[in-house]
């Protein structure tokens, strides 16, 4: 299936992939709808025609409504735990994260959402830019290190995922893995490398670059992976894809698409041929960025969304998360993903997240470079 | 005959003054027209003359600028009042008949009934009228196009409409089926008893099935009248040029008789004063029809008596036949007469006039007709012309 | 007056009441429109000129042109000629080809892009997305011109014949002539669908506008500067459609009124050319329509993921029929008054109500549903993610779609039979209820049969503005193929062509195609 969308939704995948199971659906028998149900389908629709009348714009009392830019197979099993747990109903929307951080834009203060939940930085920050978010609470931004939340603490990281080169391990000898990423300009690696310069995740890494390296290195770095016959995908997990089918040898993705592509297939992550390699030595190569959460100022005085912050800190949803989406967990005391180095023995580079707001340059410059429209 | 109602009911239609416009074009120019209860009034007109504007406008399809159309005696349109069509009880038969394609016959007639009426037998009754019993569950592509005609006609009578408006309704069928029809059309609006208006460009149509014919010329009416006197006493040469094959010639009024070049013959109708006592004879310009002229191979002439009607004079003028239409029963001949002092050619105003005249340097052409069993006249034959019967005249427009 | 042109071409009745509907019609499609002003007025004229003019615009421009001009092109051959062979020659199976030439209607691009790119690796660029798109996209053409093939009064090609011509010459001559309405109907819907489409040029990786703006709104969440782009390309949509102004020629519309059972057309013996025009048009077929088959029972046969339960199929079924239906509806009413002006009062007015329907069908969904967000935010509150406000969304996008059918069936109810119904006392509502509705019905179906084939595809909208919660076939599939979870997203992309295979036939139906006698054929 393809991603209809310019950028991938970074999202993580389940190791151990169930089938939605929202609160209202619990009654439905869990039968697995594997063949032959099209038809039936179609007319059990009819019947449930009348049921898909207009929801209203905004929650009822007592419950929360939520802007997911998080995929929903990822999400709605987490919100079922939480309403188990709280008893408060969520109502989600789901979304492209970009495209639903332009609807809360054009929203603003008559916004229906509570919360937004989203894939990455840079969108928190273009809503917390615009003063749709509402100051957390320094609890809850404690419980993160100061490079996951915003400075200003409009948004806190939920988790981390880290840029990567991904490799075909019968391709590519795990002693000709570059030690950085700019080796990716040698003439090596001509044609070999997948990118997908049209995601989020890889603008973030650029702007780190900038950040880090300067701008003119970016600048050399940039035409120098365009000029060395970079593979440009339009998604992570094609690049991944490529990469495990060995018509691509290395990409640039970020970490997780390795779980999800081997829950599709059914196996453990390490038995695919596409591996994963963390540059080190505080590479930039190896920026490690968040997804994180919001609460909108018209929810700002209401319990329900803090405690769904809370919930999405506490050792229950960071567990969830390492172990269905492979991502890293923000706060202390909670394991890792099985089968990845633990992010505390990474040597990541040092970038404030908060610096990552120069984005117009970086778009600037990475269509400068031609490896965009 | 006229079917005219009495004189204490107002006319099915009054028209008075309208006037309608199209950009610059005046498609109707101050028309007057009355319409007589239970009449079968024929529009006839040039192609362009505004007839169906006129149609429209009664039906309620166009707004009048100007003028004012009362269906019996209430007003429809006029001075700040339109009428909407379906308030008017006038129901039109367009040229195409236009079923209904979805309905059967049946739910055509029927279109314009309420469900009592429908139930009624009405709609038995009217099929039966146009002789289609039994066709009611047909579909309209089922039917010739002479029956979606009647169907039409049936559908436009069955809820007994103030009027019947009929659009040029037999010219999509061919020649042989169109005389039939015309003939079961009358009789049916006769049967029923309705006011019909039928618009037409066919004077045949007009002249054989209507009770009175109304000859429309650039948003006018100029004559109406019944339809043999539209023929015989046209209101002016164009209406003469118009109607029927007429070649119009120059003629001198004197002493209650008209002296032509092919003839003298007395004068009918009043346009003229016959007691004028003007000096002299007076310029008029002649009708005449081809049946008015008697035709006498020349070589036999010196050997004929004087032609005993029409009271000539002269003894007609040598012409040759320049063309023949034959037409079974009898023969159209074209005749031209050498017209050396250039005086014989009428001066005739208005458009498309003079249809069967031409004028040619010194030549002046009519036409004659011939009894189909008489001996044939071959192109080149020299004849000898001659008028016969009284004839309509006019005086010159200069006068 | 000296011209003999009946009374109503010289004077187009005023319908006000009509006009005011069309008017009230084409301001849902205008709301995209005046959304753009607003927010293009913010930069103003500086930082548009800015971001506008500019040579990376410029190649946008060329590119999408260039892709549009391509596309359409190769949709007119191809649908042309499929709607020739399946209407007028001894090709074996027709009403099957008839009815599987107009199916790729019911393939999303992005799902007939993403087929082509995982068969075929490497696949990417100018030229696959012009195959990709026109697979996709030639029953626009296919449709019509069936449909015109199958109407055109046989009398003019023997006529032709009968002067002389050989079947090619008259083929060119008159048969083409006969159906250029057709063909320049459908090119434009196709030339304003390359423009507008975003799913086969961002797989396949060519820059085209709307490409461009769904990666501004991506990268760096550059709002203003999407809206800009998105100016540009409502501008080139004027472009295109004033150039399809230039090329029509207004066309007579005939209709046979009892003319009896219709003959049916002589049929080409293809002879030795049978089999592989048989064999071409399988392989069109196999192209649009067998890969994607293939690939998705590929996909799902190689992956663990599943779908859900029953009842959340069902649901996302249920969903995708009441959306796809209601927005079909709507579209349709509002659809209603534009193309019926169109056709009974034809004038400048209406004309421009007509095009301007045009303009937002050439936008990408994502900047329809931020506008309709902005309305349902600052005008519509109420409505503000409800089906309804979607539903006008779809309105938006698609009013062409029916505005194309509704006056092709207003040419079905011709204003004769509205007079003669009016001179028979019926008030003009039992008018429309009783002869214009029933005749036009048919037409008005086939083009809601086109707007709902359309919403059941449409994803970037549709989540924008669908009601919270609520899931359709297409945003479970988008869901669950972002995080490759193909297996499960597979019976979501079945179901989808399922749901949208019904009103595809029923469009092939109303061409008339299937019910043309096959058996005469010429010599």
């Amino acid at each position: 299936m393809p991603d209809v969308r310019a950028s991938t939704p970074d999202d993580a995948p389940h190791a151990h992939r169930h089938p939605r199971r929202r609160a209202r659906h619990a009654r439905h028998a869990r039968r697995r709808a594997q063949s032959g149900f099209a038809l039936a389908a179609l007319v059990t629709a009819l019947t449930v025609l009348t049921a898909c009348g207009d929801d209203g714009g905004s929650a009822a009392e007592g419950s929360l409504t939520l802007y997911s830019g998080r995929n929903e197979d990822l999400i709605a099993p987490l919100l079922e735990r939480f309403t188990a747990d709280t008893g408060i109903d969520v109502e989600a929307r789901y979304g492209n994260t970009a495209q639903m951080a332009a609807q809360l834009l054009e929203e603003g203060d008559r916004s229906p959402a509570d919360v937004f939940l989203a894939q990455d930085a840079g969108a928190l920050g273009a809503v917390a830019k615009e003063g749709l978010f509402t100051r957390l609470p320094a609890a809850s931004l404690d419980a993160v290190p100061a490079g996951f939340r915003s400075a200003g603490g409009e948004w806190v990281g939920v988790t981390a995922r880290s840029r990567v080169l991904v490799y075909n391990a019968d391709a590519v000898a795990e002693t000709d893995l570059p030690a950085s990423v700019f080796e990716l300009t040698e003439p090596r690696w001509s044609g070999r490398v997948g990118v997908v310069p049209t995601n989020a995740s890889f603008q973030a890494f650029v702007t780190a670059m900038t950040v880090v390296d300067g701008e003119e290195r970016t600048r050399e770095f940039l035409a120098g992976l365009a000029d060395n016959e970079p593979q440009i995908r339009d998604s992570n997990l094609a690049v991944l894809e490529e990469v495990d089918a060995g018509t691509l040898d290395v990409g640039l993705i970020n970490h997780y698409y390795v779980g999800e592509l081997a829950a599709e297939r059914g196996v453990a992550p390490d038995r695919l041929d596409a591996r994963l390699h963390f540059f080190p030595g505080g590479d930039i190569g190896a920026l490690v960025n968040v997804a994180g959460v919001g609460v909108l100022t018209t929810a700002a005085d209401d319990p329900e969304a803090q405690a769904f912050v809370d919930y999405l800190l506490g050792p229950d949803a960071q567990t969830y998360f390492a172990e269905q989406t492979f991502e890293y967990p923000v706060v202390d005391g909670v394991a890792g993903p099985s089968g990845l180095p633990a992010l505390a023995e990474l040597t990541t580079p040092d970038v404030d997240l908060n610096d990552l707001d120069g984005l117009e340059g970086t778009i600037a410059l990475i269509q400068a470079s031609g490896l965009t429209p | 005959m006229s079917r005219a109602g009495t004189g204490g009911d107002p006319p099915a239609l009054l028209v008075r003054g309208a006037v309608r416009s199209f950009g610059s074009v005046r498609a109707l120019d101050g028309l007057d027209l009355v319409v007589p209860a239970g009449s079968l009034l024929a529009v006839l007109g040039p192609s362009g003359c505004g007839k169906t504007t006129l149609l429209r406008a009664v039906a309620g399809f166009e707004r009048l600028d100007a003028g004012e159309i009362s269906v019996r005696g209430r007003t429809v349109a006029g001075p700040g009042v339109h009428e909407p069509p379906h308030h008017r009880r006038a129901a039109v038969v367009p040229q195409e008949g236009a079923l209904f394609p979805h309905l059967d016959v049946a739910r055509n007639v029927g279109y314009g009934l309420d469900h009592a009426t429908r139930r009624s037998g009405r709609v038995a009754e009217v099929l039966a009228l146009v002789g289609l019993e039994g066709y009611g569950h047909r579909m309209p592509h089922q039917l010739s196009g002479g029956q979606q005609q009647r169907v039409a006609i049936a559908r436009a009578l069955a809820p007994r409409p103030a009027l019947i408006l009929l659009d040029e309704p037999f010219t999509a069928l061919d020649a042989g089926l169109r005389a039939t029809l015309r003939r079961e059309v009358r009789e049916a609006l006769l049967a029923d008893g309705t006011t019909a208006i039928l618009v037409t460009h066919d004077q045949d149509e007009a002249l054989s099935m209507a009770d009175l014919v109304a000859v429309q010329r650039a948003g006018r009416i100029v004559q109406v009248d019944a339809p043999h006197r539209v023929y015989s006493m046209p209101a002016d040469p164009w209406v003469a040029g118009f109607v029927g094959e007429a070649a119009l010639v120059r003629g001198w009024l004197g002493d209650g008789e008209v002296r032509t070049p092919l003839g003298t013959v007395p004068v009918t109708g009043t346009d003229v004063d016959l007691t004028d006592p003007a000096p002299g004879p007076v310029p008029v310009t002649v009708l005449v029809r081809p049946e008015q002229i008697e035709l006498v191979p020349a070589d036999a002439h010196c050997r004929m008596t004087p032609p005993g009607t029409g009271g000539g004079q002269e003894s007609g003028r040598l012409a040759r036949v320049v063309a023949r239409d034959y037409h079974g029963h009898e023969v159209l001949v074209t005749l031209a007469v050498r017209d050396e002092d250039a005086a014989l050619a009428a001066n005739v105003p208005g458009p498309g006039a003079g249809s069967g005249t031409t004028v040619s340097g010194t030549e002046l052409r009519a036409r004659a007709r011939v009894a189909g069993d008489r001996p044939a006249l071959e192109i080149g034959d020299q004849v000898i012309a001659r008028l016969r019967n009284a004839a309509k005249v006019w005086y010159d427009p200069s006068r | 007056m000296s011209r003999a042109l009946p009374l109503s071409r010289l004077s187009p009745p005023r319908r006000p009441l009509l006009s005011l509907a069309a008017l009230g019609a084409a301001a849902v499609t205008a709301i995209p429109l005046c959304y753009l002003l607003v927010r293009a007025l913010t930069p103003g004229w500086a930082g548009w000129a800015e971001t506008v003019l500019t040579t990376r615009v410029a190649e946008l421009t060329a590119r999408s042109l260039a892709l549009a001009a391509v596309v359409t092109a190769a949709c007119v051959v191809l649908g042309v000629g499929s709607g020739f062979a399946v209407t007028r020659t001894d090709l074996p199976a027709r009403r099957a080809f008839a009815v599987l030439a107009a199916l790729p209607l019911a393939v999303p691009t992005y799902i007939a892009a993403f087929t082509w790119v995982s068969t075929f690796r490497g696949m990417e660029g100018f030229w696959p997305a012009a195959l990709v798109l026109t697979l996709c996209c030639y029953p626009y053409v296919f449709l019509p011109v069936t449909a015109a093939l199958v109407g055109a009064d046989p009398a003019q090609e023997e006529v032709s014949a009968s002067l002389g011509r050989g079947p090619l010459r008259t083929g060119v001559a008159v048969t083409l002539g006969q159906i250029r309405p057709a063909i320049g109907a459908g090119a434009l819907l196709v030339a304003l669908y390359v423009l507008s489409d975003f799913g086969a040029v961002s797989i396949l990786r060519t820059d085209t506008f709307t490409r461009a703006v769904f990666v501004t709104f991506d990268l760096g969440f550059d709002r203003t500067g999407a809206v800009l782009l998105s100016t540009a390309l409502v501008l080139l949509t004027v472009v295109v459609l004033s150039a399809e102004s230039v090329t029509r020629t207004r066309h007579a519309r005939y209709t046979r009124l009892g003319s009896g059972a219709r003959r049916p057309h002589p049929r080409l013996r293809l002879g030795r050319a049978r089999l592989p025009v048989a064999a071409a048009m399988a392989g069109l077929c196999a192209l649009s329509l067998g890969l994607p088959a293939v690939n998705l029972a590929r996909r799902l046969a190689a992956g663990v993921s599943e779908p859900g339960t029953l009842g959340e199929v069902a649901r996302a079924t249920g969903a995708t029929l009441w959306l796809a239906g209601t927005g079909a509806a709507l579209t349709t009413v509002l659809a209603l008054p534009v193309g019926l002006l169109a056709v009974r009062s034809p004038g400048r007015l209406a004309a421009l109500l007509e095009r301007l329907t045009y303009l937002s069908h050439a936008l990408p969904g994502v900047v329809i549903g931020l506008s309709l967000v902005f309305f349902g935010i600052n005008v519509a509150y109420p409505l503000y993610q409800s089906t309804w406000l979607l539903a006008l969304g779809y309105a938006a996008l698609f009013m062409p779609l029916a505005v194309a059918g509704i006056a092709a069936a207003a040419a079905q109810a011709p204003a004769v039979l509205e007079e003669v119904a009016s001179s028979l006392g019926r008030r003009p509502l039992g008018v429309l209820r009783t002869v214009t509705l029933p005749l036009m019905i048919p037409g008005v179906a086939s083009g809601a049969a086109l707007v709902f084939i359309a919403c059941v595809k449409e994803l970037p909208a549709t989540l924008l503005l669908r009601p919270t919660g609520m899931d359709t076939l297409a945003t479970e599939l988008w869901t669950q193929a972002s995080v490759a979870a193909y297996a499960a997203a597979t019976p979501y992309a079945a179901l989808l062509l399922v749901v949208s295979a019904g009103p595809a036939w029923l469009l092939a139906r109303r061409t008339g195609v299937l019910a043309e006698s096959g058996a005469q054929v010429s010599r």
